[in-house]
């Protein structure tokens, strides 16, 4: 176990300087950089070719990007992601304030996708071949289906724009609309009411996918041997699908369970955006276009991190669900 | 009347193809304690039939007419219309199956304690822990070696042959009155086979199980079946206590069977004997009596007096005491046609 551990470890690392190289170099080659972006955004701040040159000294753009990597790897080594060019804070400050409405978003998404999924998919799969079954297979085929952009816009319509002045009325974007004074409940129901678009938006493709997932391995396990045996000594319908069925269908469940985790921390990009959520997505994509080189190697690395610690996560949790299968 | 029961079972697949009649009519009775072999060749019907029993036929297989009577202290109940949560008691709890897989038939993920202690819990009100002292019980009763060991470890931890030890322990953990084993050692080596057998034959002599014996190998129904019955076609041909029917078959079919066992007397001098053509697919059964294209009498025998074989189909007819022919020539069986069975070289 333990040297398992330990070879996992290294083959972690290992990935993670592939992955930090390549995206530096990409980053570093695309057109402009962290002061080009700024300043080309603003026509009234013209900044002379000598404080030109003194600014890119000042945050080593002038260096080659291997020279450049080599630095920042140097920093991260003794604990520093650096600061962010653009927003003159440091990127673990950041990452910090963006993580929290983040995780409030995807974790609550997180929650509702696997508490409506598994029962969903359990019951798609003991109706299967009906006719209500047809019905919600067809209509989480048709919101798989579904872009998210659109979705998310059209919520958008409805909720706000055509509910203005209804019950019904959601905040349009934003995550609060409150000043940080008022009172804490106020500001709790408040927040909570800008979640519930950008929430919904996250959490209905996943599901309608991880509905469909578990009804589709639920059909590979109702086919085996062990499930007539079951059957066979007496057991009841539920317990055939839930006990026998389901727990042989874990194993590729706990694999779609680690795979989500970067996606837990990451956030949305689009939904992040269209509704300027104050989150990681977003400043994962702000800092792309302000080709801010901090921040982007410090949300680089820690989706990279998570993604192998899911991985991880994953394996170990196919030992814990699956007794033919040992880690060492 | 006897313990178990079928009488004009029809299990039929209902296809793109069109309907399938697997098994056609079949009838067959138990009484308590004996063994009653089922034979035939690979796709005669003879584990529809085994899973008809208990209603474990998929879909599209349904069970369109007949009766599986099972005798109860209030009378018989037929398993065919009875409701869904009496079967359950039924199943596990006074039927015990066993499958023929023992390498797909438990559960990866449970362990083999789990798995039997299940199924006494299923059908007694007792603790957990009972369950398992039950379940550790039964494979001493079925003779698996370090019974305390096993008792947690998994499915894939044991050999095919031990896993069969476990089906049968879980077949009769609850003491069903009868087990119903469909090919129970088709997967297995051969001396893990005889060891199977003697272990069922045993367990019946010591629990007084009643047991149907489903398998396409006579030297099993020879070695330990009471009573035999032979399937063609998703019909019964013969049936006929053991000993009878080996002594005299009857049938063309099961005369072309006998003949078709290799002599281990002759082995390499003399050649195998078969049975000329092919098991019909039952989509296409034939007309009449379903063996007559690859019967030596029903080519010999076509002469103006008897019946022609095309048609009609024969009925099952009591020849001597116990003893049941499909086939109309039946009466004059007795003395076998010398073109009753071809030779040909396997």
């Amino acid at each position: 176990m333990a040297t398992y551990l330990l070879r996992r470890l290294l083959l972690g690392c290992v990935t993670l300087v592939a992955i930090t190289v390549v995206v530096y170099g990409l980053a570093r080659s695309m057109p402009g950089n962290p002061l080009t972006a700024q300043l080309g955004e603003d026509p009234s701040r013209k900044v002379s070719a000598a404080d030109y040159e003194r600014m890119q000294r000042a945050y080593g753009l002038d260096r080659s990007w291997p020279e450049g990597y080599l630095q920042w790897a140097g920093n991260l080594l003794r604990g520093d992601l650096g600061r962010s060019i653009t927003r003159k804070q440091p990127v673990t400050t950041l990452i910090g304030e963006r993580l929290g409405p983040t995780l409030l978003v995807s974790g609550t998404a997180f929650l509702l996708i696997w508490m409506l999924a598994i029962p969903l998919g359990l019951y798609a799969s003991a109706r299967a071949g009906t006719v209500d079954e047809r019905g919600v297979s067809l209509v989480l085929y048709a919101l798989y289906s579904f872009p998210t952009f659109v979705a998310a816009l059209l919520l958008q319509i409805v909720f706000s724009v055509w509910s203005k002045g209804t019950a019904w009325e959601l905040p349009l974007f934003g995550m609060t609309s409150l000043p940080p004074d008022a009172p804490l409940a106020a500001r709790i129901v408040d927040v909570a009411r800008h979640m519930i678009l950008p929430v919904v938006c996250q959490t209905y493709v996943s599901l309608a996918y991880d509905t469909r997932f578990i009804r589709a391995t639920m059909a590979e396990a109702v086919r085996q041997d062990y499930i007539r045996t079951a059957r066979a000594k007496g057991a009841g319908p539920w317990r055939v699908l839930v006990r026998h069925a389901f727990r042989n269908t874990l194993i590729p469940l706990v694999t779609l369970l680690g795979l989500s985790l970067p996606a837990l921390v990451g956030g949305s990009i689009i939904i992040e955006q269209i509704f300027t959520w104050p989150g990681m997505g977003r400043l994962f994509f702000e800092s792309i276009r302000e080709r801010d080189y901090p921040t982007i190697m410090g949300l680089t690395l820690m989706f990279s991190v998570l993604t192998l610690l899911g991985q991880l996560l994953a394996d170990l949790l196919y030992s814990a669900v699956d007794p033919r299968v040992s880690v060492e | 009347m006897p313990l178990f029961e079928i009488r004009d079972l029809v299990t039929a697949f209902h296809t793109t193809d069109g309907r399938v009649p697997a098994v056609d009519g079949v009838s067959l009775s138990i009484d308590r304690g004996r063994t009653l072999g089922l034979v035939g060749e690979s796709g005669c019907g003879k584990s529809v039939t085994a899973m008809s029993i208990l209603r474990l036929v998929a879909a599209p297989g349904r069970i369109e007419t007949g009766s599986i009577l099972l005798d109860s202290p209030a009378g018989p109940v037929d398993l065919v219309t009875l409701p869904d949560s009496d079967l359950r008691r039924v199943r596990g709890g006074r039927i015990g199956m066993i499958f023929q897989e023992p390498m797909t038939s438990l559960n990866p993920v449970f362990t083999v304690g789990d798995q039997i202690a299940e199924a006494v819990l299923l059908h007694r009100a007792c603790s957990r822990g009972a369950a398992r002292a039950r379940a550790l019980e039964m494979l001493r009763l079925v003779r698996l070696a370090d019974p305390e060991q096993r008792l947690d470890e998994y499915p894939h931890q044991l050999s095919g042959g031990m896993r069969q030890r476990v089906m049968i322990a879980m077949a009769l953990a609850c003491e069903p009155d009868l087990v119903v084993a469909d090919e129970p050692t088709t997967a297995l080596d051969v001396t893990i086979q005889a060891q199977i057998l003697d272990l069922l034959g045993d367990l019946r002599r010591r629990l007084g199980t009643a047991i149907l014996l489903i398998t396409h190998d006579l030297g099993v129904v020879a070695e330990t079946c009471d009573e035999v019955a032979v399937m063609y076609a998703g019909r019964i041909v013969e049936r006929a206590p053991a000993d009878v029917l080996f002594a005299r078959p009857l049938h063309p079919y099961t005369i072309g069977l006998l003949a078709a066992r290799p002599d281990p007397d002759a082995a390499g001098r003399a050649p195998l004997r078969t049975i000329p053509g092919m098991v019909p697919a039952p989509q296409r059964f034939p007309v009449g009596c379903r063996f007559h294209p690859r019967c030596g009498h029903a080519r010999a025998a076509a002469t103006p007096e008897g019946p022609a074989c095309e048609a009609p189909a024969p009925e099952l007819l009591e020849v001597e005491p116990g003893h049941f022919v499909r086939c109309h020539y039946a009466e004059r069986l007795g003395e076998p046609h010398p073109a009753a069975v071809e030779v040909r070289f396997a």
